[in-house]
This record gives structure tokens, sequence and C-alpha cells, in this order.
């Protein structure tokens, strides 16, 4: 793998999902350690909103313990993941509606909380690198990277060819690179 | 001929094809230039796919509502009740049925002999079922 994934069998999660249906708290803090922040990262980067992130992440966490999901179905990861990214499509066509009513400025990101978020300056840049790609592109890559999905996972997800999951992801990673490439994150080093 | 830098980060996502990505593998492996610009490459995508925000955990919700305990709670008490019934009934049938115990000394044991003579050894443990008939 070609980015850090989580150090963990995927029947752990399913074990400590059962778990934590039984009131054992450890178990429950063990599923928020392996997949809150990723989830918040996705719903951060797809949204642009500290706040929506935070619940939609939450949000998700209250509904697999609801649905108990059986392990013939995925993954447990898969299955947060896809809650968290419908959430984030939601959101952003309700806010993408209040824009239009309201006809104000496209950026309602909020400095403060985010900054209370996303701690160092360099992930900072990260994010509006990620913010700064079109859609279609920041998709692929969100869902890739912070979904931890297969490509096949993204194409089914998205709707798209599989081809055309992995061309936007090349496009929105080398994309990202020129942008932090600009702000002094990597050097110039090919 | 070096690898270029699209085809570098085409192999690192591991978006190429079987072909293209044995063909650079192999250039990698044998060329030290190409390795160093590969691993930077895997360390950039690493910086853009790391980002891990702060965020608040929420205790486990519905804290009352804990299936095993209340499984296991139903069925101790099925059990409880089960027991408590069953033990009524068996009382119940037990006073209908009085067990009688047959006299087996004195008189009536010589007369019992007497009336069945291969009746020599001692009487067997009283079989309360058979006792009850
Ligand atoms: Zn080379």
């Amino acid at each position: 793998m070609v980015y850090p994934k989580g150090t963990y069998e995927v029947s752990d999660d399913w074990r400590d999902l059962d778990q934590a249906r039984h009131g054992d708290e450890a178990a429950w803090r063990r599923l928020m350690e392996r997949h809150l922040s990723r989830l918040v990262a996705l719903a951060l980067m797809m949204t642009g909103s500290p706040e929506f992130a935070q619940d939609a992440a939450q949000e998700a966490f209250v509904r697999l313990l609801k649905a108990n999901p059986a392990p013939e179905q995925g993954t447990l990861r898969g299955y947060l993941t896809t809650i968290v990214y419908h959430l984030a499509l939601k959101e952003n066509r309700r806010s993408a509606r209040q824009q239009n009513v309201e006809n104000s400025s496209l950026e309602d990101d909020s400095p403060s909380a985010l900054e209370s978020m996303v701690r160092s300056e360099r992930e900072w840049l990260v994010v509006g690198a990620i913010r700064a790609l079109d859609d279609a592109q920041r998709t692929a890559l969100v869902l890739r990277f912070y979904g931890e999905h297969t490509y096949e996972e993204i194409a089914a997800l998205t709707g798209v060819p599989l081809g055309t999951v992995k061309s936007r992801l090349f496009y929105a990673v080398k994309q990202c690179r020129e942008w932090l490439k600009e702000k002094g994150v990597f050097k110039e080093c090919m | 001929m070096h690898v270029t830098e699209d085809d570098l980060l085409k192999f690192a996502l591991e978006t190429c094809d079987d072909a293209e990505a044995q063909a650079i593998g192999e250039h990698v492996a044998a060329c030290d230039e190409c390795r160093e610009r590969l691993a930077l490459l895997r360390r950039d995508i690493a910086i853009i796919a790391g980002v891990q925000p702060e965020a608040e955990r929420i205790p486990l919700p519905f804290r009352s509502y804990r299936p095993s305990v209340w499984r296991a709670a139903m069925r101790m008490a099925a059990v409880l009740l089960v027991g408590f019934v069953g033990g009524l009934a068996v009382s119940r049938w037990v006073c209908r049925c009085p067990v009688t115990v047959v006299p087996q000394y004195g008189a009536s044991a010589a007369r019992a002999i007497a009336a069945s003579p291969q009746a020599v050894t001692p009487a067997p443990p009283v079989d309360l079922a058979a006792t009850s008939q």
C-alpha cells in the first residue's frame, strides 16, 4: 500500500462492534481510534465544513451501532465510509441550495473551527490543496485515501468506469503535488 | 532512459496495467535514481493521504440498550418461571398420590413371605413409581 493503513485485522473491527453492542466502552473507543479521524477528514474534505465533519463522523458510528451490519456485507471500514460519503453529498446539495437562496459567498469554511481541528500548518495546506480540486477528482482522492476504498469500490460508489476513477486519482494527486510544491510543502525533487 | 514522473506516479498509485507495472518495477529495482524518486513520491502521497483531524470522541450511546444483558435477564427470568411452575405442578401431583409404605417387618412381613414363598430375599429398595401404583 502506498498510504498508511491501520495495522489491524478486518475481523478486529467486527469483534469490537459486537463487544460495543454488548456495552463494552473500551471496544467502542478502539473503533473510534481506528476510524474517527479519517472519517472526519473525509467529510471535511468533501464539504469544507469542520462542524459538519464532526457531526457526520459521529453519526456514522451511531448508525453503525443501530444497524449492526453483518460481516458478510463487507468491511466495517467501508460501511462507515459509505455512510459519511452519502451524508457529505447530501450536505453539499443542501448548502448549494442554501447558497443559491442567500446568494452568499461560496467560501463558508470557518477558520477557527478548522484551526482547532487540523493542527499542523502542513496538514492545513494539504486540506487546502484537496479542497482546490474539482469535485470529481476530489471525490476520487478522498474515497481512496480517507475512505480506504479500492478502485473498484469507488467506481461502484460513484457510478463511473474503473479507468475514469484511476485517471481522476492520478490527476488529483498530480495537481495536489503541484499546489503543495508552490506552497513549499514539497521540495522540487524530479 | 529513466521512468517519467507521470509513470512513476501511476506506479506508486497502482493505477497502471500489469505490463506497465512490471516494466517500471524492473527499472526501479535496477536504478538507484528512480528508486529514490519513487520513494520521495510515495512520501508526498503519504502526506496528501495523511491528514488526521482532531475529532471529539463520543461515549457509547444507548447505555441502557444492551441486548445481551437484556437477553441474559430474560433467559434467567424464563428459567425461574419454568422452575417455579414446574415445581408447583410436581408438588401438587405428589400430594394427590401419597406414597404408601408397606411395613416389611413383624407379622405382616411374615404373612407376606408366607403368601409368596419365593420372596425370601430382602425387599428391594422402595420404588416410588411402583409403590404408588
Ligand atoms: Zn531510472
